[in-house]
């Protein structure tokens, strides 16, 4: 039985060697949460891809960026919002592969697109940077 | 990330293990492709991959696809759950040869 509202947020350095301390922290929040382990692994799986594209792509790998990760549980759905700061990006520059093609970019987009209901972006409450907000359905156990 | 590298019936074995993401898949991407200098047949083995995320899916794509211009034989091996779920979501899975 899920809390009927529970919620987590941290701020992370926008780098690679971060991303596993990324990992280990939604994971132990969303285990907390009585989450299903499918599930986990796949709002794992789209937090990582889109913490890559502000790494790679809003800060360009610069190492001095920052990511704010918030992820909500409610009873029948998880929301994550990702906020950077880095100049807004193109909702269109990193456009999913077509499946089953093969050429190694764009492969976390459609990573993305499959494990979550919906993702987009929307305007950042301080007006600056990016915010992506990606929801997922969940079903009670 | 961690590897090894076994030789037998002239072919080569590279285990994975870990978590191959953004930090760690350049390290899985530079050896495939210097293993794929020596052999004519490479076998990626992923039992032990605890996690692989689309920049580690991208290594072993690049790798098939050197193995292709060289005429190098290329499979991958005992797939962890992991390996398996993000192969099948881009489809690879009809993709790559798993043996």
């Amino acid at each position: 039985m899920f809390p009927s509202n529970v919620n987590f947020a941290e701020t992370f350095t926008a780098k690679a060697s971060e991303l596993k301390v990324i990992r280990a922290a939604v994971k132990e929040f969303l285990q907390s949460a009585s989450i299903a382990e499918d599930e986990i692994s796949d709002i794992i799986l789209a937090t990582d891809e889109a913490c890559q594209n502000i790494i790679r792509h809003a800060y360009k790998e610069s190492d001095d960026g920052t990511i704010d990760i918030n992820v909500q549980v409610s009873n029948n759905e998880i929301v994550v919002i990702l906020f950077d700061y880095a100049e807004p990006v193109d909702p269109n520059c990193c456009e999913p592969k077509q499946c089953n093609t093969l050429s190694p970019g764009g492969l976390g987009n459609l990573f993305i697109n499959k494990v979550m209901d919906s993702t987009g972006y929307q305007c950042p409450p301080l007006g600056v940077g990016n915010k992506l907000v990606m929801k997922k359905m969940i079903t009670k156990e | 990330m961690a590897y090894s590298i076994a030789s037998k019936d002239n072919k080569i074995f590279v285990h994975l293990n870990g978590e191959i993401d953004l930090e760690r898949s350049p390290e899985a991407r530079k050896v495939l492709l210097e293993c794929l200098e020596n052999t004519q047949h490479l076998v990626v083995d992923l039992a032990e991959v605890d996690y692989i995320d689309s920049s580690g899916v991208a290594s072993l794509v690049e790798a098939l696809q050197t193995s292709r211009k060289k005429n190098i034989e290329f499979a991958l091996t005992n797939l962890s759950d992991p390996a398996m779920k993000v192969l099948k979501l881009a489809r690879l899975d009809k993709v790559f040869k798993i043996i």
